[in-house]
Parts: structure tokens; sequence; C-alpha cells
């Protein structure tokens, strides 16, 4: 009887502690977010840093990665990069790495020193070259924020701007931390 | 979106086949991009039987823009590709004026709803046939931004005369809402660029458009530089506008861009928009005219209290305050009566020197700040007054000198000559004040003497009504007096720190007389002076006792001392400094410029307390000096000790109206940048750098 009721609870709690961590609450300012069902080839993803190296998606493995996509003329991506930076300042950099990738397709320069400008700490200026990235990720409206797990899997996309430095980006985050 | 997207195809898709294709032929069908629809019209008739004008029409969901020739902080504008297009030739497209939007202090321009891009068209031949067909690269936002390319084409332009012609009217709509492009938009056609303590504006100043109503300026500049929303003040005489532009990260700007290109300015009102090209010019900081009389007032008052606590007035007054301390006991009555004389005499002075230079005024004779000092006479007067009172302070001279000029020891004995001397005490302390330009002083005056002539005197009162402050401290509270230790020891070493100041200061009169008047007449002055000091050496009955002797030794050497070195000194510089002028005034300084070097000119005095504190901590600093030395910087110093209506007139053309002056010319800066009075190494490396059209002005 003992180990039966023993076996009930344990069933029981099991039950409701995984009720309560099912998965990661999709609300107020990550509610946009839509998971990804799609197998990620991450193999192709890379980017460029300002000296024109090739930096691979591959060289984050075992960290979540958040991957922002942004332009100069996108008033909404500008505006949200600051909250990217703050996310990235309140978390560990070897469980979590937020990147922000400029897609400007001419006049890099201009887009270099409205990021100087924004004087972000904790983000450094990566680049699409010629649409590469953007086109294979089928990117078509910007901002869009691409978050991938440990193992460089794409979890899914949101599209739109965001405060990345919010609780409801924390606690989904978290869930993947963990 | 997706009910809008359906709804869209099906409602277009029903209308092209409702209408046959002949209809439609010159303009093309719509093309549904999700956030709006988009299509090509052409007009089908002109002036001269063409087809001038093709029409790129919107029609935006709501919340949804494009942009703007000039998108503003984000966005960019609608490019045209041509594909495959026959027999025509595409002008530029004609920009309607465009709606400013704004988020959380960042402005973007362009247009929501239905706008019409017209496009000016020439056809080759009109024999031949037309078609269009182009590909469009735009940017739609909204939260989100949206690259878009769109091709569009009209197969075949027809010429057919129609008269009632719908499109036509569409485009003409959109046309009359292109900026007119104006010549010539005010007298001088120019933009300043100010910079105060606020940061960076564009100014310019324009007629007041008979209706005025919801103005709005769109500004562009070639370096892409982002402005705040303009500010439109209607001028005093109402038909003229000034508008102000305050420039987003001033700090940033690549000034040479700035101000060696002209700037288009688009001005909205009553939904007709003119075009202007302008020419930037550096204007220095506002000065006096923006400032109220009730700043200036306030400023001359805390100005005036300043002055009290300058090295060659605090002497002067703190004797009068120490000489209350030798008495027995405090008559209030009296020394209440002996400050309010005080005062009488420091405002009647101050009062003195605005008639004076009102009365120079009405003659056309601009006298400046300091002017007396330019005067040899009355440098040696006061040389002499100074030079005897500090030595009675170390108790060298003791004879009676005028009872009526120096409140003495004998201020015990009390009659009606006490107010007098309290009187001159106050007239000395203004004299000595004024070369001590202190730096508020500095405006107040330069405001006052450009100014009227009863504000002249109203603020020359406030002066003296400030530095009243101290004196009228012990008419009220006289009292005060008596918690001051009495005399004893501690008196005695502060006359001889307050004798040391005085002596200091004499010597500082000595250097403006150096470059006053010639060597032998000084030498003539020293020799009387000096006989004079050893009569009154002879008069004194304990002339042979050793202390005595051995004081008057000090002073002696160390005053010929410092005549030796100052005169030494003086001669190895004084090569034809007065020639300066001539090189300030003549062309010298814009072949200067034009072979790309700096010129710094300082106009300075001997006098000018304030120019040499900013020699001290500013240009003879080994920094500086390094900058100085460079080859690119020519420093032009212009002396003003004596009085010369060529450098009051240079001065003059700055608006200020006394010195120290220091302004930095260079190729951006072909008028001269303005420095303030006192000098700090940063504002002097910026200018430098500004009159360079350096890059970055954060480097240093």
């Amino acid at each position: 009887m003992v180990i039966f009721l023993t076996i009930f609870f344990i069933l029981f709690f099991a039950f409701f502690y995984n009720y309560d961590e099912k998965g990661p609450v999709l609300s107020g300012q990550i509610e946009k977010f839509v998971f990804s069902k799609k197998e990620t080839n991450y193999s192709n993803i890379f980017w460029y840093d300002l000296k024109g190296n090739e930096i691979k998606l591959n060289e984050q493995r075992g960290k979540i990665v958040l991957i922002n996509f942004w332009a100069s003329w996108c008033l909404p991506c500008i505006r949200e990069l600051p909250s990217i930076d703050k996310l990235s300042a309140g978390l560990d950099n070897r469980e979590f790495k937020s990147i922000v990738i400029n897609i400007d397709k001419r006049n890099r320069e201009n887009s270099i020193r409205m990021f100087e400008d924004l004087d972000l700490h904790n983000l450094e200026y990566f680049y699409d070259s010629a649409g590469y990235l953007t086109s294979l990720l089928k990117i078509d409206v910007i901002p869009t924020t691409i978050i991938y797990n440990k193992n460089g899997d794409e979890i899914g996309r949101l599209v739109g701007e965001a405060n990345w430095n919010s609780k409801d980006v924390l606690r989904f985050l978290k869930f993947f931390l963990e | 979106m997706i009910i809008n997207k359906i709804l869209y195809l099906f409602f277009f898709g029903f209308l092209s086949i409702l209408q046959p294709q002949n209809v439609l032929a010159n303009s093309s069908e719509w093309v549904d991009y999700e956030q709006g629809k988009i299509r090509l019209i052409a007009e089908n008739q002109g002036k001269d039987n063409l087809i001038p004008y093709l029409g790129i029409q919107f029609s935006i969901l709501p919340g949804w823009k494009i942009f703007w020739r000039s998108p503003g902080e984000a966005g960019y504008p609608l490019e045209i590709n041509n594909m495959n297009s026959k027999n025509v030739i595409f002008n530029a497209i004609q920009w309607p004026y465009p709606e400013r939007f704004e988020f959380g202090g960042i402005y973007t321009y362009g247009y929501k709803k239905d706008v019409v891009l017209p496009i000016k068209l020439d056809i080759k031949d009109l024999n031949l046939d037309t078609s269009i067909s182009i590909n469009l690269d735009f940017l739609t936002c909204k939260d989100v931004c949206i690259p878009k390319q769109i091709s569009l084409n009209i197969p075949n332009l027809t010429f057919t005369q129609d008269k009632n012609n719908n499109i036509k009217y569409l485009i003409n709509e959109y046309l009359s809402k292109v900026p007119k492009r104006v010549v010539k938009l005010s007298e001088d056609n120019k933009v300043f660029f100010v910079t105060n303590r606020e940061g960076s504006v564009l100014k310019f100043y324009m007629l007041k458009p008979k209706i005025f109503e919801q103005p709005d300026i769109f500004v562009e500049t070639i370096s892409g530089i982002n402005f705040e929303k303009p500010i439109f003040n209607i001028l005093n005489n109402r038909n003229k506008i000034e508008v102000e532009l305050p420039i987003k990260n001033a700090k940033k700007i690549d000034y040479n861009k700035l101000i060696n290109n002209p700037v288009t300015v688009t001005f909205v009102s009553n939904s007709k928009a003119e075009e202007y090209t302008l020419d930037i010019e550096i204007k220095n900081t506002d000065q006096g005219n923006s400032t109220e009389l009730s700043t200036i007032i306030i400023l001359a008052i805390l100005g005036g209290f300043i002055l009290n606590f300058m090295p060659c007035v605090l002497p002067v007054l703190s004797l009068k305050i120490m000489n209350f301390l030798d008495k027995k006991s405090l008559d209030l009555p009296f020394i209440k009566k002996s400050f309010l004389f005080n005062i009488l005499g420091i405002i009647s002075t101050f009062l003195f020197l605005a008639v004076i230079i009102i009365l120079f005024k009405l003659v056309g004779i601009n006298l400046g700040w300091g002017f007396h000092f330019q005067e040899p006479m009355f440098t040696i007067l006061v040389l002499l007054i100074v030079l005897f009172f500090s030595l009675n302070l170390f108790e060298l001279v003791n004879i009676k000198i005028p009872y009526w000029l120096f409140p003495n020891q004998n201020i015990n004995q009390r009659n009606s000559s006490d107010y007098k001397v309290s009187f001159f005490n106050g007239f000395l302390a203004t004299l000595l004040a004024t070369p001590c330009t202190a730096p508020i002083i500095g405006t107040t005056v330069a405001f006052a003497l450009q100014s009227s002539y009863l504000n002249i005197i109203l603020i020359f009162f406030c002066m003296g009504f400030g530095m009243s402050l101290l004196p009228l401290f012990f008419v009220f509270f006289p009292n005060f007096i008596s918690y001051l230790p009495k005399s004893g020891k501690w008196n005695i070493y502060i006359k001889r720190i307050l004798g040391s100041l005085l002596m200091l200061t004499a010597g500082w009169l000595f250097i403006v007389l150096i470059k006053q008047i010639e060597l032998y007449l000084l030498m003539i002055l020293l020799i009387i002076i000096i006989s004079f000091y050893v009569f009154i050496f002879f008069q004194n009955s304990n002339r042979w006792k050793i202390n005595n002797i051995l004081s008057n030794f000090t002073v002696i050497s160390v005053v010929t001392i410092f005549i030796l070195s100052v005169l030494f000194v003086n001669h190895k510089n004084n090569n034809n400094l007065s020639s300066e002028i001539k090189y300030v005034n003549s062309n010298k300084i814009n072949q200067y410029i034009s072979a790309g070097k700096i010129v710094l000119v300082d106009v300075t005095a001997e006098w000018c307390i304030t120019c040499q504190v900013n020699k001290y901590f500013v240009l003879e600093r080994d920094d500086v000096k390094m900058k100085l030395n460079e080859k690119e910087v020519v420093l032009i110093e212009v002396d003003w000790t004596r009085r010369d209506q060529e450098v009051l007139s240079y001065i003059n053309s700055f608006d200020r109206s006394g010195i120290p002056l220091n302004i930095v010319y260079g190729k951006v800066t072909p008028k001269g940048i303005v420095l303030p009075e006192v000098l700090t190494k940063e504002v002097l490396f910026r200018a430098i750098n500004i009159a360079k059209g350096s890059k970055n002005l954060a480097e240093k």
C-alpha cells in the first residue's frame, strides 16, 4: 500500500512538474515567436566580421545563439538593437551569444557609423555579404530574429520588433539554457 | 492581411477581365505587394503632344509607408531600373514634398496612403512604338521593414488625344506638390551654422509667406546630417521668419563636407512647397542680441561682486575694514556712514565711466573696456598711488600723504574728511577693478556697449551695485567688525600680504607702462620716484635703525631686480609688435588660409588680466605650443596695450568691445571662429579642428 501510494505521489508530482514546465511560454514580448518545424542545415550558416573573416554558426556550438538581422534603413531594427545588447550583458556568454548581422547592400560605412553611434558594448558588427544569408534563411522582412539551440538547430524565429531585454524573453531563454 | 490580399486579387482580377486592355493602354496593371499596390500610369497628352509624364502610383495600406528621396534617419527611396523599355528616356523622379513621421524622437520622411511619383519622359521618336518595362526597388515599413522588388510594364504607349483624362489630372495633382525651385531665398541666401551651449543648429531667415500654416522644413545635406524638428520664430517685424534646426549628434559631423557643400532646403506651408539651395556659413556663438537684458543684469551684479576679490581690488577694501579694527570702541553709526560713502564712491565711479563711454559714443568713438589704461598718464597716476599705498603698508613711507588720498592710522580722529576718504576709496577700488575684466564682466560690458545709452547706464549701475554688496554688508551689520580679532600681530602680517598684492599690481602697471611710453620717459619717471623715495627715507626719524635700513634695502633691491629683468625681457620681445594689425587687416590671413594653414589671431594687451591668464593656462602650455608650432598653425598676436583705432575696429567687427579676443581662421572658416573670452585647451583644439575641417572632432 505504502509503495503504491509513494509511486502514485511520485507520478502525480512528476505529472504536475512536467505540466508546469511543459514548454517555453510565448507571451508578452515574445508572443510573435514561431517555432521551426524544419531541420536546419547549420553548416551553411556563416557571416562576416569587419575584417572580412568568415564566421560560422558552428563555432558557437554548445551555446544558445540569437541571430538578429538588421539594416541601417530599418528603424524598428535600430530601435531594438540596444535591447539585444542589454540581454547579452545580463547572460553568461559561455551559454548564450547574440549575433547581430547587418544586411545593407550598399554604403556599409553608413551602417558601421550608425552601429557605432548606438554605442553597444556587448555586440559586434557583423554583415551578410550580398544577401547570402537572408536568401538562405528566407528572410524578407526585418527585423527578424532567429534563435538556435545548443546543437545549432533553429528553435524558431520572431519577425518584427521586440524588447529583448524583458522578463518574457528571459523566461523563454532560460527554458533552453537549462 | 491575407484576406486583403485575396480581396485585391479578386477585385483587380475582376477589373482586368471587365475592362478591355486598350482602354488601359496608358497604365500598367496594379501589382499587389501585400502592404499595398502599385502601378504605372502615363499621361496621354502633353503640351507638345508628347507623353511628358509617367507616374508611379501607390495605394498603401494603413500604417505602412514608403520613403522620400531623403528618407531621414532610416529607410531608402524608391529606385527605378530600366529593363526593356523602348524608345523612351527616363528623367529623374519629381518627388512631391514628404510627410514627417516621428517615433520616439526619430524622424523619417515619406508617404502613406496614396501617392504618385511623377517622372518626366523623353520619347526618342514619335513614329516608333514605345513601351515601358521597369523594375522598382523600394522599401516599405511599419513595425517591420520589407524591401520590395517589383516589375511593371506598359507594353504599348498610345498618343491619342483624350480631353477627359483622369490620369493627367492625377499626375498634375502630385506635380503641384513637387517643391518649386526658388533661386533666391533672402538677401544673403545662406544657412548659418551656429554652435552654442546647447549644441549646434542650422539657422536661416526667410520671408513669411502669406499663408503660414502647418509649416515644415526638410534639409538635405551631402554629409547626411539628421535634425530635430524645426523651430519657427516669427521675428519682430512680422514678415520674417527665423528657422532653427537643431543638429543631432553634432559632435560626429564631418565639418569639411558640411561647409563646402550647399544644402537643399524644402519648405512646406499650406500644402505648397518651395525648394532652395543655400550655402552654409559658420557663424559664431550668438552673443548679445539673444541674451535677455534681465540675465545681463544678473550677470552684471554677480560680476561686480566678484570684482571685490580681484587681486588689485582686495587690498583697497580690506584695508578699509582693518582701519576700524584699530579703533578702541566701535562707533556703529560712523562705520555705517563710512561704508555708505564707500558705496557712493563705487557707484558714482561706475556711472562716471558709463557717461564717458556714452559721450565718446556720441562723438562716434567706440571706447573698449579698460580704455583708461591705454592712457599713459592715467597708468602713471595709478601706479604712483598703488606704489605709495603699498610702501605705506610696509611702513616704509611714514610721511603724511594728503589725507584725502589714504585712510591711515589717524582715522581715530574723525571729521568730515573721513567720508571723503571713504568716497575716494570706492573710486580707487573701481578704477583698479576695471582692467581685471572678469569673464562675466566682459560679457556684460560687451552687451552694454552695444545697446542703448539707457542700458549702458543701467548695466554699469548694476555692476556698481554688485561691487557694493560687500560694503553694503557692513552697512547693515556693522557689528560684524567687532567679531574680527582686534589688531595685533596678525594685523601686521595681513598688511604685509596686502602690501605685496599691491606691489604686484604696481609691477603689472609698470609692465603696461613700458609698452605705452618711450624708454627715456620711463627712466625719468623712475628717477623721480626713486629720488622721492630717498627724500622720504631721510625724513624718517628712525632712518638709521638696522631694521629700517634692512627692509628699505630689500624693497629697493627687489624693485631694481624686477625693473631690470622686465626691461631686459621686454627689450627682447619688442620687435615690431605694433605691425601685426596690418597682417590681420590685409590679405595676409587669406594667403595663409589658401596655403592650407590655420591662423590663430590673439588680440591681447598688457593690462588685460584675463589675457595673461589665457596665456598662462592655455596659449603658453607645452602641448598647445607644440600644436601652434606645427607648420600648419600660424599665431598672430595683436597688441592693444596702446590705443589703436585699427585694432578696435577689428575687435568691433566681431561684435566685441573688449579683449581677450581669439579668432581661428581656416579653409573651412574664412570668416573666423571667435573663441570665448576665457580659453580652454579643448575649446582651442576644437576650433582648430573645425577650421581644419577635421572629420572627427573627438580626436585630441
